[in-house]
């Protein structure tokens, strides 16, 4: 059973196993890697949109004591303009 | 002990010695098999985990390269409005808590960061996509 032919198929097939070990490990690496990075880039993003939406808000309530404020809402759609039927609302994103 | 083995110095040779020597060649033997199975295993788990990675990533990529492409593409209209605000706020003292607490600072010409590399929103004034443009609803559930 133990024949050196059958050893040196053994150990050949370590080799081939641990390679492809190492193959795989790096695959994965650089896989994962790049979802991070991706998925870091779209929690930002919406971070940043989670931030414009409040700051969206705060320049309604803003609005609604000082109107002069009003063509810099209605210019970006987050107030209606006035006049306008069925406007959006500041709840845009 | 014979006699040529005291004229050479060399130890005798005990009589089971080739016993023992294939009873090691088997328990080396059966090492190696114990070691192939085990590295086959670890290699087994190493492709699925690659073949998941890949799939997890190749759903991310389009929804991500969407995400990005259309901060990217907002991102001109949000820094102007952001600059609005920030001059609207430079006129209006009763605005400056709205501006200090986003920390809107007026726009000097330099280039926005990229969306690559979005800052913390806390930081981040000038550099936003979507939220103030009308086209966006809120209700929109982030894409992930």
């Amino acid at each position: 059973m133990n024949t050196p032919l059958s050893t040196t198929v053994v150990k050949a097939l370590l080799v081939v196993s641990l390679v492809l070990s190492v193959l795989f490990c790096v695959q994965y690496i650089m896989v994962t890697r790049e979802a991070r990075t991706l998925s870091g880039q779209v929690a930002n993003i919406n971070l940043v949109r989670n931030t414009l939406q409040a700051l969206a808000n705060d320049c309604l309530a803003y609005s609604q004591t000082n109107p002069a404020i009003n063509p810099i809402l209605e210019s970006v759609g987050i107030k209606p303009q006035a006049g306008a039927s069925g406007g959006r609302t500041a709840n845009t994103r | 002990m014979s006699e040529m083995d005291l004229q050479t110095g060399n130890p005798p040779e005990p009589a089971d010695w080739p016993e023992q020597r294939a009873l090691l060649q088997r328990q080396v033997f059966f090492l190696l098999v114990a070691l192939l199975i085990l590295s086959g295993t670890v290699t087994v788990f190493l492709f699925w985990q690659v073949r998941h990675a890949k799939r997890d990533l190749a759903a991310l990529r389009p929804v991500a390269a969407q995400v990005i492409q259309e901060f990217n593409q907002r991102k001109p209209d949000v820094d102007a409005f952001l600059a609005r605000l920030a001059d609207y706020g430079r006129t209006h003292a009763d605005f400056a808590p709205i501006i200090n607490k986003y920390q809107i600072r007026p726009t000097t010409g330099a280039p926005p960061a990229s969306a690559t590399a979005p800052a913390p929103a806390a930081q981040q004034r000038p550099a936003a996509p979507a939220p103030a443009t009308p086209q966006q609803p809120a209700s929109t559930p982030p894409r992930r």
